[in-house]
């Protein structure tokens, strides 16, 4: 609910009880709110590790095998022009690498969000992307600024003595745990992580879906049914929920879980347009779903 | 109307839309004809419609989600991230920055902290008779004589391609410390130890190395750190002033939600940041080449010269530029 403390004029008010924590609301400059689905700690941690293999492991990736290239070009034309200039790269080759490295470690991820609209290419996989707090998109200085805190909200780092002794040196490798982060998600509100925090930003699913259809129903006595209910009866908004809802989901199930389900809001229905308590339960719920959304006309602004 | 013929009446157009959302999110500049952005605006629209007439009617919950998801996806390229301008970029640089460093009180505090501590250190390791073996306890013994050894015999020239190797680390070493110092800052006590220990630490090693009694080793660590000494120091106060800005701001609040304290000082702090770490790669750049030269390439005052070069740079943008000029007060007033 923390996502709603700004939106609590009386516009968007009646949504609020549809709005749970994993989604944001926000209104555009159209007056249209709309709602953003948040992503949580462990996707995110997905996105963050394909980042890191396009970034860090994929540029050292690159150094080696870009080495190795040169090597065997330079072996190949020895004593020619491309010789000479393969070994004049090779003097400077120290500092482009380094350099390389400094600005992958530190510049790729701000790099990306502000040039892809918020998207790196470990997001652009998990379909998620980067945004302002109040649901515009990030500049630069954002981009900037949330990169560069990841480093706290990978604190703290413990020691890890399986690696040091692995790769054979004194002192302990320290790796990052990433628990200040998951802690500030935890108790941020719309999981922002300290580097969110900071720049004002959040992350949110960027993704398409299929259209959805309304339900088809191949038994005929659904129709049927449909136009024995009553004409003047229009469901409340809620019950309207409960009943697409419960369509959605009921091809899913056996028919003895659908009884069970239909049975509740059936059974008042029965009693109150009058028809005889034999009557199937799931049947009446489709019908009266038939009747709202494929027979008769929308009600506008009926709440 | 009916919600399924709606549905069905709408669906192509919503399906355009996703369809031109992809299209936009391919591509990185705007090379969009104006046609599809002019199609794109008027069916992003149309969708925003049919989400309030979604929400004000009764359509099935699925397809009130289903819009919600594409409006928020269109609004995702319609308002995207601003583009790189470079007039915008150059009075950042060149007019913003200097202001915002010159009048930062947060700098200040950085800069007396830091000067301070190192001054002190050096001045009692250098004296060794208020506080004698203070150099010892603080550094070690080891850390000294390997610092000394390490200066002793350094008189000879590095080959290019190790200047270059070292120009590349101290970027990526000293750069990288900068911007951990910046970001640590934010948790105000471990940014502050971080920076008092690199004050005295450096001003314990600089007073021993200046003693009289290290007559070889003190003359090369003298040529070593003359050239990039202003660029460097500097630097460390500015990140160091900056994560302080940044870590002091959701403390000392003034007033403002916590949270939107610390995201407006961020945003200023940025900029002092990133000088920082400009000032970093130019400090390594002569750390690399011109400081590690030997004396017959290189003399001593030329390496002086450097530095003084440097330092007038580094008065002409914090000082010149950053001074409040009174035409900005009648901006302020207007």
């Amino acid at each position: 609910m923390n996502a709603l403390r700004k939106h609590t004029d009386h516009e968007t008010h009646e949504f609020k009880e549809l709005v749970t924590d994993t989604m944001l609301l926000v209104e555009t400059p159209e007056k249209i709110s709309f709602q953003y689905q948040l992503v949580g700690p462990f996707r995110r941690a997905v996105a963050y590790g394909l980042d890191l293999l396009f970034s860090v492991v994929g540029y050292s990736l690159v150094v080696v095998l870009g080495a190795v290239f040169f090597g065997f070009l330079s072996a190949w034309t020895q004593g020619t022009v491309i010789a000479s200039i393969i070994s004049a790269i090779a003097e400077i080759s120290g500092a482009l690498i380094l350099i390389g490295y400094f600005l992958v470690y530190w510049f790729y991820g701000a790099i990306m969000e502000a040039r892809y609209n918020g998207q790196t290419l470990g997001k652009m996989i998990t379909k998620h992307r980067v945004l302002s707090h109040d649901g515009h998109a990030i500049d630069v200085v954002q981009a900037l600024l949330r990169n560069f805190f990841r480093l706290l909200d990978l604190f703290p780092f413990v020691p890890f003595p399986l690696l040091s002794l692995s790769l054979g040196s004194e002192t302990p490798a320290f790796i990052p745990t990433g628990l200040f982060g998951l802690a500030t998600m935890a108790i941020s509100g719309n999981f922002r992580r300290l580097g969110d925090l900071v720049a004002g930003t959040m992350v949110v699913v960027d993704e398409r879906k299929w259209v959805p259809e309304l339900a088809s129903f191949s038994d005929p006595r659904v129709e049927q049914l449909a136009d024995e209910l009553p004409k003047g009866f229009s469901p409340s908004q809620s019950m309207l929920k409960a009943l697409a809802d419960y369509v959605d989901r009921r091809r899913y199930l056996s028919p003895e879980t659908n009884r069970d389900m239909a049975k509740g809001l059936a059974v008042r229905m029965l009693r109150k347009f009058g028809l005889p308590a034999d009557t199937d339960y799931d049947l009446l719920l489709c019908a009266m779903y038939y009747n709202a959304f494929m027979q008769y006309q929308l009600q506008e602004g009926a709440k | 109307m009916k919600a399924s013929k709606l549905i069905e009446l709408r669906q192509p157009s919503w399906s355009r839309l996703e369809q031109l959302c992809d299209e936009f999110g391919k591509r990185s500049t705007n090379k969009v004809p104006a046609r599809t952005v002019n199609e794109f605006a008027a069916r992003y629209r149309n969708a925003c419609a049919d989400l309030a007439l979604a929400e004000s009617s009764h359509l099935p919950p699925n397809t009130i989600e289903y819009l919600h998801q594409l409006v928020a996806r269109a609004h995702n390229q319609l308002y995207r991230s601003q583009k790189f301008n470079r007039y915008v970029w150059y009075e950042r640089v060149f007019v913003d920055t200097p202001k915002l460093i010159f009048n930062d009180p947060y700098v200040h505090i950085a800069a007396v902290i830091f000067w301070g501590l190192f001054l002190l250190a050096g001045w009692l390791s250098w004296d060794n008779t208020l506080w004698p073996g203070f150099a010892e306890q603080v550094v070690g013994e080891t850390t000294l004589d390997g610092v000394e050894d390490m200066y002793t015999d350094f008189g000879g020239g590095r080959s290019f391609s190790q200047n270059s190797w070292m120009f590349g680390f101290y970027i990526f070493n000293n750069a990288g410390i900068g911007l951990q110092c910046f970001v640590m800052m934010l948790f105000v006590p471990a940014g502050m130890v971080t920076l008092c220990f690199n004050a005295v630490y450096l001003g314990t090693i600089f007073g021993y190395m200046f003693r009289p009694d290290l007559a070889d080793a003190g003359a090369n660590f003298k040529h070593f750190v003359t050239a990039h000494g202003p660029f460097e120091l500097t630097a460390i106060v500015l990140s160091a002033g900056a994560g302080l800005k940044i870590g002091l701001s959701w403390l000392v609040a003034r007033g403002v939600n916590r949270l939107d304290a610390l995201i407006l000082n961020a945003r200023e702090a940025l900029p002092i940041a990133m000088c920082a770490v400009a000032l970093f790669c130019m400090a390594a750049m002569i750390e690399g080449f011109v400081s590690p030269a030997s004396d017959t390439y290189v003399p001593w005052w030329a390496k002086g010269f450097v530095a003084t070069a440097s330092s007038l740079m580094l008065m002409f943008y914090l000082v010149v530029l950053g001074y409040p000029r009174t035409d900005d007060e009648d901006e302020d007033a207007t």
